[in-house]
């Protein structure tokens, strides 16, 4: 190992494992303790990282304190560090990491809660795009149909929680007194979709959150119809694409070529 | 007979640091700013955010400031990272692309920080070469910007001045001088700040930087800590008036990060810029020490 990279890995280790042993050796102090000064760069890490958590998982944060929050914070930066400058893509295992986390086990729904808050995030962020005219569809011939792709707006996501996560999230908006939330009236599918100058979120029917998530992953109509269909038997594919074009949902259209892996009924990567 | 007048001295331009809470105000209206510039990260994994950028564009010169790229980095740079900024680059087409004098990722891991650089010859072939194929890679000048510092490493045997000269000498790069980064790292570590100022090599800096900085009390000493969270110090003003009489009507840019002020308040902090350089360009060495 390289010089340069040994004090490297010795500075990451003082940061992320408070351990600054071996590079305290390697600092001059100029008067003052060199972990002293290394602590500066320290405090940056952790106050800027906690603080791009903060932004992304505000109602998190609301619910558990600030101080716990913090504390989760810490935990998790030290365990599920950023792996790249993209700060926008990290965070992403928060939701998990706060599922586990033991001080955490009182609030069940906590977990589901940080899902709601990341997908506003990503919905959020998605390029904008401009929604076809349903005649596109038309256009396929008959026999094409059960192979078209519908591409959804991406800023489009889907959630199904067994917990009320959206009244969750509305009850930690107004400052003040948090209102209760009646755990047991149970979850539901949520939608979530960038709209107007910020991101709309609305319940939805299960066999539609089933198909339209599968449109999500660019799985063809057929696909997407037999998933839906496992929910609910009654399921009407003519008024659910319907929908999606009154809604200005697509934004593209291609055919699957025949044979296509995501083509399969059941392919082996599902 | 005809009188010549004097040439017209070239006015700086001044600008200032685009950050995502002014970036409606900034779409609504075009205020009035010679240049803005972005953390080019910001738009590498946020196409909302990028669209916006590409608006914005069409009025105003950008500059993309990288903040992760890791020049000083011991292990090979990422080229994901360095693709994506170049084909931002070419999306943006920006006025200048630069980058900072220090590192942030090691064994796989982001630490989201300019952490400081022993300065020795291993650095410097380590961040030598990791400038080449940046340049390379983007097909553009990168500008270099001299960090804030905490601390100083043993092991260092060049002066942090000396050492961008040899960079940009070896490279082609050019310089970004941040003068309260000079004058945070001189306080901090009891250095002389004019005197690094004054061994930068002027042909190659084409960007300064201005900035607020806080003060921590640590053990019984004042630490300042470069968190662009506050107006210019007084000593940070008269570095910049050394620093354009010295580098000339280079682009100067005024950055906050915390605390962040209304727009309005940037574009006063901008607008002083330009009158103390045209004041400096206009006086020559009179005004140097007011």
């Amino acid at each position: 190992m390289t010089s340069l990279r040994k004090l490297q890995m010795n500075v990451r280790r003082a940061i992320l494992e408070g351990d600054a042993v071996a590079i305290a050796a390697a600092v001059m102090g100029d008067g003052m303790a060199p972990a002293a000064r290394l602590q500066v760069h320290v405090n940056h890490v952790f106050a800027t990282l906690t603080d791009a958590l903060a932004v992304t998982y505000p109602v998190v944060r609301r619910i558990v304190g600030e101080r716990f929050f913090a504390a989760l914070a810490d935990r998790f930066i030290r365990d599920v560090p950023p792996r790249d400058p993209r700060l926008a893509l990290w965070g992403a295992a928060f939701p998990r990491f706060v599922g586990a986390a033991p001080g955490c086990a009182g609030l069940p729904y906590l977990s589901d809660v940080a899902r709601l808050e990341w997908a506003m995030r990503v919905s959020r962020r998605a390029a904008p795009a401009v929604a076809i005219a349903p005649d596109a569809i038309l256009a396929v011939p008959a026999a094409d149909q059960p192979r078209v792709v519908l591409r959804l707006d991406s800023s489009l996501r889907i959630l199904v929680s067994r917990w009320p996560a959206l009244a969750i999230w509305q009850a930690n908006q107004a400052p003040g007194e948090v209102p209760t939330v009646d755990l047991g009236r149970g979850g539901g599918a949520l939608e979530i979709r960038r709209g107007g100058d910020g991101v709309a979120m609305a319940p939805i029917a299960r066999v539609d959150a089933a198909f339209r998530r599968d449109l999500l992953r660019r799985r063809p109509l057929l696909r997407a119809t037999a998933a839906a269909l496992d929910v609910d038997p009654f399921f009407d594919l003519a008024l659910a694409i319907r929908a999606l074009f009154a809604g200005g949902y697509v934004v593209g259209l291609s055919v699957l070529p025949q044979d296509h892996p995501n083509d399969k009924e059941h392919p082996s990567w599902t | 007979m005809t009188i010549l007048a004097p040439a017209p001295q070239p006015l700086p331009l001044v600008g200032v640091g685009l950050r995502t809470d002014h970036v409606p105000e900034v779409l609504a209206a075009a205020p009035a700013i010679g240049w803005l510039e972005v953390h080019a990260e910001n738009y590498l994994a946020d196409a909302a955010a990028l669209a916006d950028l590409l608006a914005i564009r069409r009025d105003t010169p950008v500059a993309l400031h990288g903040v992760g790229l890791s020049l000083g980095g011991a292990e090979p740079l990422d080229r994901g990272h360095l693709r994506r900024l170049g084909a931002l680059a070419r999306a943006v087409e920006p006025m200048l692309v630069s980058e900072h004098l220090a590192w942030s990722t090691v064994g796989g891991t982001y630490l989201n920080d300019l952490l400081p650089l022993p300065y020795t010859d291993e650095t410097l072939a380590v961040v030598a070469d990791h400038v080449d194929e940046a340049q390379e890679r983007l097909g553009r000048r990168l500008l270099v910007e001299n960090p804030s510092a905490y601390l100083r490493f043993a092991a260092s045997t060049i002066e942090e001045a000396d050492f961008l000269a040899t960079l940009a000498g070896r490279t082609g790069c050019g310089i970004l001088c941040d003068v309260n980064n000079l004058h945070v790292r001189a306080w901090n570590l009891g250095e002389d700040a004019e005197r690094a100022l004054s061994r930068l090599p002027a042909a190659a800096v084409t960007e300064i930087h201005l900035a607020g900085h806080g003060a921590n009390d640590i053990g019984g000493r004042t630490m300042l800590i470069d968190d662009h969270g506050g107006a210019v110090a007084a000593p940070v003003w008269a570095l910049y008036r050394r620093a354009v009489h010295r580098f000339g009507a280079v682009p100067t840019l005024v950055e906050w990060d915390t605390n962040l002020p209304p727009l309005a308040t940037l574009v006063a902090e901008a607008a002083e810029a330009r009158r103390v350089a045209v004041a400096v360009l206009a006086g020559g060495c009179r005004d140097i020490a007011a």
